[in-house]
């Protein structure tokens, strides 16, 4: 599985852990985060959950933090940070 | 009340005190013990002398014929870092470490000591170190005295009782089970804490246990094994930890027989009261003055605060430990809710989950009372965004079940039944839990 499938996956299952619904038809790259179902609760838990899964989190080996506001970039952080490519 | 030889010597002598996996002393053996080390006994008389992780069995021996002899006697568990055994030496004025070797007592040097005792018999000091799950355990001076006032001395019934010792000797806990056993002239069973449950459980159920006080991590690891239907129980007591209505209801369920309650104490307060009800809590008039042996108020924090009826006790650091009304501050916070009071958790160890507070504890009786699982563990998880999240360690009560069905089926519990943020972010299987050496489920940040 591609990271960016992980992710979709992952983010699906955090929405429906938080009690939360997808709130645009579908996860695209354009998405913006804030808009698309999950609370910031609901990143950290997302980002734990793919720490947990990948066996990295790319926002605590970021020497600059940065904070993605699409789907697209914050897909593009793990693909970036992915120790093991 | 007399001091602990007195009551040793009111005991039938045939009657076992203490049994272990490979000795066995009865009462008179411990009198004999006595008269066997006058000598040395004579040395220490009025001296402060430190146990120092010794075997429980051999602290127990130690401590029924020290009691009266020395001025204070500092309990210091295996646990316990050996780079504050110099701090709590000197806050204690520790003279001798004393031992056992073929049940003859020995003695090092700690700090000179000129015996120039003149009292036959001494008000022993009981140093007790608290449990510290979270930081350096406090020193907590008690005497046999104080530790007794609310142990009933009944001699004709403590015959039927073999109780098991679990909860570590050198702690309260372990120390109240202690001088229950001895004080009726009953039957201790000790165990060893290096061996796993399986094998405490053989040994207690070999040697007739039917009265066993535990923590209830201790309790919900024994429900897990088999060797829990061999024990015939009477009388079990739940303490050290939160006891919610699914480990109460089990218990009831495995032993029907037996009377079940659970015990509010602590290291500071003594024995606070019990509860014999079967349901978690207590009952909200014991607030308004249903107990007669102490008195409880609930802060505007939540804080449980009790002014317990013997106020001997103290810190041996003489940090504060009372109000200005006598009242101590357990650490511990509470809810009414219903005409009952529920414990929620330790202050001190609330996980902050993007600036709300989240008690473990709460979290872990909203897990169990799924009835999906027989053991939950929950702690802070760091997290850049939040702080920390909420993680849970679980054991599932049927082993082979759908992890990811049980999962959902727990979150879903969770979420309908507390806020958002209480809600476990990351939930684990495990196969076990670690406890201390009290028994309390071991709590760490990760």
């Amino acid at each position: 599985m591609s990271i960016q499938e992980t992710i979709k996956e992952k983010y699906i299952e955090v929405l429906e852990q938080t009690g939360n619904e997808l709130l645009v038809p579908e996860l695209k790259d354009d998405v913006v985060l804030l808009e698309s179902g999950l609370d910031s609760l609901g990143f950290a838990i997302l980002v734990a959950t793919l720490d947990e899964a990948l066996e990295f989190d790319p926002f605590t080996m970021m020497d600059e933090p940065f904070y993605p506001s699409t789907f697209g970039e914050f897909v593009e952080i793990y693909e970036k940070m992915n120790p093991n490519k | 009340m007399m001091n602990l030889q007195q009551c040793i010597e009111l005991i039938p002598p045939s009657r076992i005190a203490f049994v272990n996996e490979s000795n066995q002393y009865t009462y008179a053996a411990l009198q004999e013990l006595q008269q066997k080390n006058l000598t040395t006994l004579e040395v220490l008389r009025g001296a402060s002398i430190v146990i120092n992780g010794r075997e429980r069995l051999e602290f127990a021996l130690l401590l029924s014929i020290l009691d009266s002899h020395v001025e204070k006697i500092l309990f210091l568990p295996q646990d316990i870092e050996k780079n504050i055994h110099g701090k709590y030496y000197k806050e204690a004025g520790i003279n001798y470490e004393v031992y056992l070797e073929k049940d003859i007592l020995k003695y090092h040097v700690i700090d000179t000591y000129e015996n120039q005792a003149t009292q036959s018999e001494y008000q022993t000091e009981w140093i007790i170190p608290t449990s510290g799950t979270t930081n350096i355990p406090k020193l907590v001076s008690h005497s046999f005295k104080s530790l007794t006032k609310s142990t009933k001395l009944n001699i004709a019934l403590g015959e039927a009782y073999k109780w098991g010792l679990v909860f570590d000797i050198y702690r309260f806990s372990g120390i109240q089970v202690f001088l229950q056993s001895i004080l009726a002239g009953s039957k201790l069973i000790i165990t060893n804490p290096t061996q796993n449950m399986s094998q405490i459980l053989t040994l207690l159920s070999e040697k007739e246990c039917n009265a066993l006080s535990a923590t209830p991590s201790f309790w919900r690891k024994v429900l897990m094994t088999k060797e829990a239907s061999k024990l015939q129980l009477q009388r079990i007591t739940l303490g050290g930890e939160i006891a919610d209505d699914n480990i109460l209801q089990a218990l009831k369920h495995k032993y029907p027989e037996a009377k079940i309650s659970h015990i509010y104490a602590s290291t500071e307060v003594g024995v606070g009261f019990s509860v014999t009800d079967g349901k978690a809590g207590f009952p909200q008039a014991y607030l308004s003055g249903a107990i007669d042996t102490i008195k409880m108020k609930i802060d505007k924090d939540g804080l449980l605060w009790i002014a317990p009826e013997n106020k001997g006790q103290k810190y041996l650091s003489h940090d504060k430990m009372y109000d200005s009304h006598g009242y101590i501050n357990t650490g511990d916070l509470v809810e009414e809710k219903n005409d009952r009071v529920y414990f929620l958790g330790r202050d001190s160890g609330a996980i902050n989950v993007g600036g709300n507070k989240v008690q473990p504890e709460e979290v872990e009786t909203k897990l169990l009372s799924t009835g999906l699982l027989s053991a939950a563990y929950v702690y802070a998880m760091k997290n850049p965004m939040m702080g920390s999240l909420v993680c849970a360690d679980v054991i599932l009560k049927h082993e082979n079940a759908d992890k990811k069905e049980v999962k959902s089926q727990i979150l879903k519990h969770c979420r309908e039944n507390m806020e958002g943020f209480k809600v476990p972010a990351i939930i684990k299987f495990v196969k076990e839990l670690q406890t201390t050496q009290s028994g309390k489920l071991k709590r760490e940040t990760k």
